[in-house]
C-alpha cells in the first residue's frame, strides 16, 4: 500500500475529521492510560508511553457477558450482544509499536484458530476500533523492544502507522480500514517520497538500536523446557511480592476470571482480569493446587510468555515494553531473569 | 455469512431428576429447555460441561451420561464449593445452564478390538460411566471389558443400581473394594491400585482408562508401570481449575497444553512430554 506524509499542522484537521465518525482515544495527559479527547491538537505525543497499555479498550478489566432475571417464567437469560460492548466505533492514536504488536499477539489468542473458539466480545471491540500508531521519539527506562521478534518499529501491527518526522508525519497505510482513514484526509496528505520513506527508517532504526539489549527472547523457547525442575525459580521468585502489577500491567497478558454478581433478583456475568501471580488462581475446590507456590506461578508467567505460548502460536508474548521492569514494586527485572535463564544450563 | 453461536452463553436446561449417590453425591439428570439447545449439544465421551447457577456461578463438570443414550444429560456432582452447594440446593424442576461440550474425549474409535480396563476411584467413576456404557452400547466393538471400582467406604460408591447391574452382565467383569468396610459389607476391602496388581492383568492388547483421586492414580500408574503396560496403554484424564472452558481465560495449561481444549483425557505418554509439572 503507498505510503503518504501529512504535515503537522495539518494532522489535527485530519483528526477532528476521523472524530466525526469515531470516538477518538489517545494517551491522556497524565500518562496513566488512552482516554477520550477532543484536543486533536495535542493528541499526537512522540514520547513516553501510557503506564496502562491499550489492552484494556479490548478486553477491559471488567466486563459484562450475559445478563440474569428471575421472572415468571423462570431464569430469563438475556445475551449482552459483543457488538454493544464497544459503544460506537473508537479510534485509538497514539499507539506505540509494542502495544500494536501486543494486539496482534492478542489477536491470535481470541482467535478461532487459536483454540477453536473466537472470543466474540473481544472481536467486536477490535472491529470497531481502528489502531493508528506512533514510533517513539525517545525509549524510556527499561524500553527493550529492539529485541522483541513481535515489534516492528519502522511497519507497526497498526491500521496506520505513523512516524514523527520533524516538520511533517510519515503515513503508511496497513490495512484496508487505514487506506480509509487517510483517505479521510483527503487534500492533507501527500504522497511519501524515498526521501521520506529513508528518513522513517532511519528513525526506526536508530530507536532499534536504542532498544536493543541482545536478550534471546526467541531463544529463551528451547532453554526453558530443560529448566521445569531448575532450583533458579525459587531463588528468582524470593524477591516477588506476588502483587501482579506486572501481568496486569503487561500488554499481551490476557486470563481472566468469571463471576457473577447478584442485584436483587436479577444479576449479570462478567469477567475480569486475573493473574498467575495469585495462589488461588489455579486453587481446585478440592484443595488441590498444583502452582501453589511463588516459584511455580513465576515459572508460569515466564514459560507462558517464552515457552508455551511461542509452542502454539510461533510467536513471543513478550513486546519489550518495559512496564513490568518500570512498574514492578520490588524491582524485579524480566530482562535480567531472561539473561540469566538463559545463561543457566538445566541442572 | 452467519455470526458463530456466543461461546459464553449457556443454554437453559432443566433438572429433570435428582438422586443421591452418597452422602456427598448427587447424579443430576437435565434437559435442555428448547431444541437449539439440545441440537447444539453433540457430545462424546469423555467431554465436559459448564453448568450455570445464575447468581452462583459457573463450573465444569464431566458429563457422565452416554451420548449413546440420547435425550438428557446426567452430571454427577460432588458437593464441594460455591457451585456444587448451590446445586446440591436444587430440585427437580429448577433451571440451570449448560455451554459446551467441551474437551477432547475418550479414543473410542481406536479402542476398537481391543480389551478395556477401567481403574475408578471415588467420583472418578463419574467420567468413566460415560465411556464404560458408550462401550456396553457398541459392544462388538470392543475385547474384554474390566471395571475395577472403589470408594472409602460401601456408602461412598455411586452409581449403586448401575454397579448391580454391571455385576449381572456376563461381558462385564466387575470388581468392587472399599477402604473400609462395614458389617453389611461382604465385599472385598483393600485400595485399588493393590487391587489392581493382585488382579494382575497381562498387558497384551489391553487399554487401561484410570480416574480418581491423586494419590490413586499416582500409585495404580506405578502397579500398571511394574505390570509392563506401556506408557501409550494407560489413559487418564486430568483435572485443573477451569473458568472459560474454550481455551482463552488461560488458567488450566499443563505446561503448552489447555486442559480444556487439548485434554481432559490424556495418555500417560502425553503427561509425561509435557513437562514435570504433572
Amino acid at each position: 500500500m503507498p505510503d503518504y506524509v501529512i504535515a503537522k499542522d495539518k494532522a489535527a484537521a485530519w483528526l477532528r475529521r476521523l472524530g466525526e465518525k469515531y470516538a477518538i482515544y489517545a494517551p491522556a495527559a497524565d500518562g496513566i492510560a488512552f482516554a477520550r479527547t477532543t484536543d486533536y491538537a495535542s493528541a499526537l505525543q512522540p514520547s513516553g508511553n501510557t503506564r496502562r497499555p491499550p489492552k484494556e479498550m479490548f478486553l477491559p478489566a471488567g466486563q459484562m457477558m450475559l445478563i440474569f432475571r428471575q421472572g415468571e417464567q423462570g431464569m430469563q437469560v438475556t445475551e449482552v450482544a459483543p457488538e454493544s460492548v464497544a459503544s460506537g466505533p473508537r479510534l485509538l492514536v497514539g499507539v506505540r509499536p509494542c502495544d500494536a504488536a501486543a494486539l496482534s499477539l492478542l489477536d491470535l489468542v481470541f482467535s478461532e484458530n487459536y483454540s477453536g473458539y473466537e472470543d466474540p466480545f473481544y472481536r467486536a471491540a477490535r472491529a470497531a476500533t481502528p489502531v493508528i500508531s506512533l514510533l517513539c521519539a525517545e525509549p524510556l527506562e527499561g524500553c527493550f523492544c529492539g529485541d522483541a521478534p513481535a515489534v516492528d518499529l519502522a511497519s507497526p501491527a497498526a491500521d496506520v502507522a505513523l512516524v514523527d518526522l520533524g516538520d511533517r508525519y510519515f503515513a503508511e497505510a496497513r490495512s484496508e480500514t487505514g487506506q480509509q482513514l487517510i483517505a479521510a484526509g483527503e487534500g492533507l496528505f501527500a504522497a511519501a517520497s524515498d526521501a521520506d520513506r529513508k528518513a522513517r527508517d532511519q528513525l526506526a532504526a536508530d530507536l532499534k538500536a536504542r532498544t536493543t539489549e541482545g536478550l534471546p527472547l526467541a531463544g529463551l523457547r528451547e532453554k526453558l523446557r530443560g529448566l521445569h525442575d531448575s532450583p533458579r525459580w525459587r531463588e528468582l521468585a524470593q524477591q516477588c511480592l506476588r502483587c501482579g502489577v506486572c501481568s496486569f500491567l503487561c500488554p499481551t497478558c490476557h486470563c481472566f476470571d468469571i463471576q457473577d454478581e447478584v442485584v436483587g433478583c436479577a444479576g449479570y456475568r462478567y469477567r475480569c482480569w486475573d493473574t498467575c501471580q495469585f495462589t488461588d488462581f489455579t486453587l481446585m475446590t478440592s484443595g488441590e493446587n498444583p502452582r501453589r507456590e511463588p516459584p511455580e506461578r513465576l515459572k508460569q508467567r515466564i514459560c507462558h510468555k517464552f515457552e508455551y505460548l511461542p509452542d502454539r502460536t510461533e510467536m513471543v508474548y513478550c513486546v519489550g515494553c518495559g512496564r513490568c521492569v518500570r512498574l514492578c514494586p520490588a524491582g524485579l527485572d524480566v530482562r535480567e531473569t531472561i539473561e540469566e535463564l538463559s545463561g543457566v544450563h538445566a541442572p | 455469512m452467519s455470526t458463530p453461536r456466543n461461546p459464553y452463553l449457556p443454554s437453559s436446561a432443566r433438572i429433570e431428576e435428582v438422586r443421591v449417590e452418597t452422602p456427598d453425591t448427587k447424579t443430576f439428570t437435565v434437559v435442555f429447555c428448547d431444541d437449539a439447545g439440545r441440537d447444539d449439544f453433540a457430545y462424546r465421551p469423555g467431554q465436559f460441561a459448564e453448568v450455570s447457577v445464575f447468581g452462583v456461578g459457573e463450573a465444569p463438570f464431566s458429563i457422565t451420561s452416554t451420548p449413546t443414550r440420547k435425550g438428557f444429560l446426567e452430571f454427577s456432582i460432588k458437593r464441594m464449593g460455591r457451585v456444587t452447594s448451590a446445586l446440591h440446593e436444587m430440585i427437580g424442576g429448577e433451571q440451570i445452564g449448560v455451554r459446551g461440550p467441551y474437551g477432547n474425549s475418550f479414543p473410542v474409535q481406536e479402542w476398537k478390538g481391543r480389551k478395556l480396563f477401567f481403574i475408578g476411584g471415588g467420583i472418578g467413576l463419574a467420567p468413566l460411566r460415560s465411556v464404560i456404557n458408550y462401550c456396553l452400547d457398541n459392544r462388538a466393538d470392543y475385547g474384554d471389558i474390566e471395571v475395577i471400582y472403589g470408594a472409602r467406604s460401601p456408602a461412598d460408591l455411586v452409581f449403586k443400581p448401575e454397579l448391580e447391574q454391571w455385576a449381572q452382565r456376563q461381558d462385564l467383569k466387575l470388581h468392587l473394594t472399599v477402604d473400609a468396610g462395614n458389617e453389611e459389607w461382604h465385599g472385598r476391602v483393600g485400595f485399588v491400585p493393590a487391587l489392581v496388581t493382585e488382579l494382575n492383568p497381562s498387558p497384551a492388547n489391553v487399554i487401561t482408562i484410570t480416574c480418581g483421586p491423586p494419590i490413586m492414580i499416582r500409585l495404580v500408574l506405578q502397579g500398571l508401570a511394574q505390570l509392563g503396560f506401556s506408557d501409550e496403554q494407560i489413559v487418564t484424564t486430568l483435572e485443573m481449575r477451569m473458568k472459560c472452558g474454550i481455551g482463552k481465560c488461560g488458567r488450566c495449561n499443563i505446561g503448552r497444553s489447555y486442559v480444556c481444549v487439548d485434554g481432559p483425557v490424556y495418555s500417560l505418554a502425553q503427561i509425561k512430554a509435557l513437562g514435570s509439572e504433572h
